[in-house]
């Protein structure tokens, strides 16, 4: 029984709080401790401090905690095996808890320190308590990795769990705490990556990513306090090598509630956008039928290359699903960034349509969100083309001023598109005899149709309108041999029509 | 002496004496000035890579006529031609040949000419028609008045 009681004591003696032996002002007194262990101390005077060699017995996760105590505004650090300081906390004040979660150790010795901030303090008889938690490090932050230099690896279409802890980081100058995450990417090709943050109750989170240059390249911010972020469509052309940086807006911190980051990497096909796009120069080339994108964050800019042999004249048509809760606007681009036009004729949840235009060798389909305020990663738009051999008697963008006039003879006729708004169709042509010349314009629904005839000196000649919407027109003139130019156009320049196509014909009476 | 011997004589001095200098002819009357061109055609193209700038030029045809030709430069330079002209509203036709990098020099097809279009010379000043072609195969006209 006596040999009973002794073991338990023992037993007892060796699993319960390490107690702390002062003086541990220093390293080379500092009292050993177990990771997975705790230990309890005091504070002997207000400038006390207090080292703790952490044994880890192989390479983990050590979470510390310790209790608040009256009169002690704790500031608690971590320090390597080399005894530099990596981490420090400090988010209480005056009798409250303080934390470092996180922290990846490798097998062998660490420190960590505990002081005091405030200079009255007087409580050497009350005990604290340092709780050391010891746990596997994979699939986890891997503290400190507050730098791009010190940044957590994160496999392409991994996952992990990390927190949002502590809200300031007391050495950074701008006190901002950050998690920094390293992806590499080791083969070769083109490939998609998706990223979610999961919410946290209280943060405000940011991804954002950088190129192996440092540059910024995509920025994920669209939720607010309490929500998750979502980057769609990341583009990677491997082998490279991103970092991710992952803050709290505000400084907001969450040592309860861990945030996950989950990554999906997947090969490109050439059916989704190939983010950045957000320029020219990295427009994703459009060579399927349609294209889904997103746009996120607020302001995005999405562009595709279209590229058109010039051996024959082809038409693009070009249609743009809408996107819940957004305006949308579909631009076309020449070949240096330039803007040949606008698409705007629908409202926010609305498709758009381009009809008719134009193909060169190189141009580009840009969309945007009208506002530029808003933005959703969830809501996938898609883009589809259709590129058809032009014939003659189709209208052929862009004809909207007499300089790009299209041609039509006398005796022929031409189906077009009032479209988009503020849309105004040209053609010219030849009077080689002297007579009589009629236009002729068929209308079309919700447009009221209006047509001017200048000379080859732009002297306006002649002019007419429809009565109504849909109604057709005709203009007659006596004309001498020469170059004409007709303007179509509708009466209001909000009107517009992408599904039905107006008929004009000049004929020589 | 006889009559007919004097006579002869006479003759013969005649003959002899020095004959008196020719007068100069008179000085032609100064050509009036050439009649300054009061219609000009500028013909370039914008070329994007330096490999496809050969060596081009227009033929010139007024109302179905040839009227002449611009010089032959680069593709990307400026070619003119002009003429002065009776003032009138022509039917200008220009036909673009190229010199491709080996081969004889190639007239474009048809359906990639530019348009015939009227152009009016007057007597007080010089129309200029200047065209451009793009890589895509559209063009550009414009025809602006410069006072002679």
């Amino acid at each position: 029984m006596r040999r009973a009681l002794l073991s338990w004591l023992l037993l007892a003696a060796a699993c319960g709080p390490v107690k702390e032996r002062e003086p541990n002002d220093d390293y080379t007194r500092a009292v050993p401790v177990k990771a997975g262990r705790s230990a309890t101390g005091t504070l002997a005077g207000a400038s006390d401090l207090d080292w703790y060699k952490v044994e880890a017995p192989r390479d983990g996760l050590l979470s510390v905690r310790l209790s608040g105590i009256r009169e002690a505004d704790w500031v608690l650090a971590y320090r390597g095996p080399d005894r530099t300081e990596l981490k420090r906390v400090d988010e209480t004040s005056i009798g409250g808890d303080e934390q470092l979660l996180d922290l990846f150790l490798t097998k062998g010795e660490h420190y960590v320190v505990v002081s005091n901030k405030n200079e009255k303090a007087s409580n050497p008889s009350q005990s604290y308590l340092l709780e050391l938690a010891f746990e596997p490090a994979p699939g986890r932050e891997f503290e400190p990795n507050d730098r791009a230099t010190s940044a957590t690896e994160l496999a392409p279409g991994g996952s992990l769990k990390g927190h949002y802890h502590p809200g300031t980081n007391p050495v950074a100058e701008d006190l901002q705490e950050e998690d920094w995450f390293r992806i590499h990417v080791d083969t070769g090709g083109l490939r998609l990556l998706n990223i979610d943050v999961s919410e946290v109750p209280k943060v405000d989170s940011v991804l954002e990513v950088f190129d192996s240059n440092g540059y910024k390249v995509r920025e994920a911010d669209a939720g607010g306090v309490g929500e998750a972020e979502s980057l769609r469509n990341f583009g990677v052309r491997g082998p490279a090598e991103y970092k991710l940086r992952l803050r709290s807006k505000g400084r907001a911190g969450n040592a309860e509630t861990p945030y996950q980051l989950v990554t999906e990497f997947l090969p490109y096909q050439g059916k989704l956008e190939f983010e950045p796009n957000d320029q020219r120069s990295e427009a994703t080339p459009f060579e399927a039928d349609s294209i889904g994108g997103t746009i996120a964050p607020a302001a995005d800019a999405d562009w595709y290359r279209l590229a058109a042999a010039t051996e024959t004249k082809v038409v693009v048509r070009a249609e743009l699903t809408a996107a819940a809760g957004m305006d949308l606007v579909l631009q076309v681009m020449d070949d240096v960034g330039n803007p040949l036009a606008t698409v705007d004729n629908m409202g926010k949840d609305q498709p758009e349509v381009l009809t008719g235009f134009g193909a060169r060798s190189e141009q580009y389909l840009v969309v945007t969100e009208k506002t530029g305020r808003k933005g959703d990663s969830k809501q996938t738009y898609t883009l589809s083309r259709t590129m058809t051999p032009w014939q003659a008697g189709l209208e052929y963008e862009l004809n909207d001023s007499s300089k790009t006039a299209q041609a039509i003879n006398p005796g022929e006729s031409v189906d077009g598109y009032f479209a988009p708004k503020g849309d105004a169709d040209f053609y010219e042509f030849n009077v080689y005899q002297k007579g009589a010349v009629l236009l002729e314009l068929t209308g079309v629904l919700t447009v009221r149709a209006t047509a001017a005839l200048f000379d080859q000196e732009d002297k306006p000649l002649a002019a007419a309108e429809a009565k109504k919407a849909g109604e057709s027109l005709s203009l007659e003139a006596a004309l001498e041999p020469g170059t004409y130019v007709v303007r179509l156009a509708p009466a209001e320049p909000a009107q517009a029509n992408v599904r039905d196509k107006y008929t004009f014909r000049v004929r020589m009476r | 002496m006889t009559p007919r011997a004097v006579l002869l004589l006479l003759l013969l001095s005649a003959c002899a004496a020095p004959k008196p200098a020719s007068q100069p002819a008179p000085p032609a009357p100064p050509s009036p000035p050439a009649a300054p061109p009061n219609l000009e055609v500028r013909v370039s193209e914008v070329i994007q890579r330096a490999d496809l700038d050969g060596l081009s030029y227009a033929e010139v045809f007024l109302d179905g006529a040839p009227a002449g030709r611009t010089d032959v430069a680069p593709r990307s330079k400026e070619k003119r031609w002009s003429a002065a002209l009776p003032p009138k509203n022509y039917a200008v036709r220009l036909e673009l040949w190229l010199l491709p990098g080996t081969g004889e020099w190639t007239r474009l097809p048809d359906d990639r000419q530019p348009r015939e279009r009227f152009v009016r010379a007057e007597a007080a000043t010089r129309a200029v028609l200047l065209l451009r072609r793009h890589p895509s195969g559209r063009y550009d006209f414009d025809v602006s008045k410069q006072p002679l």
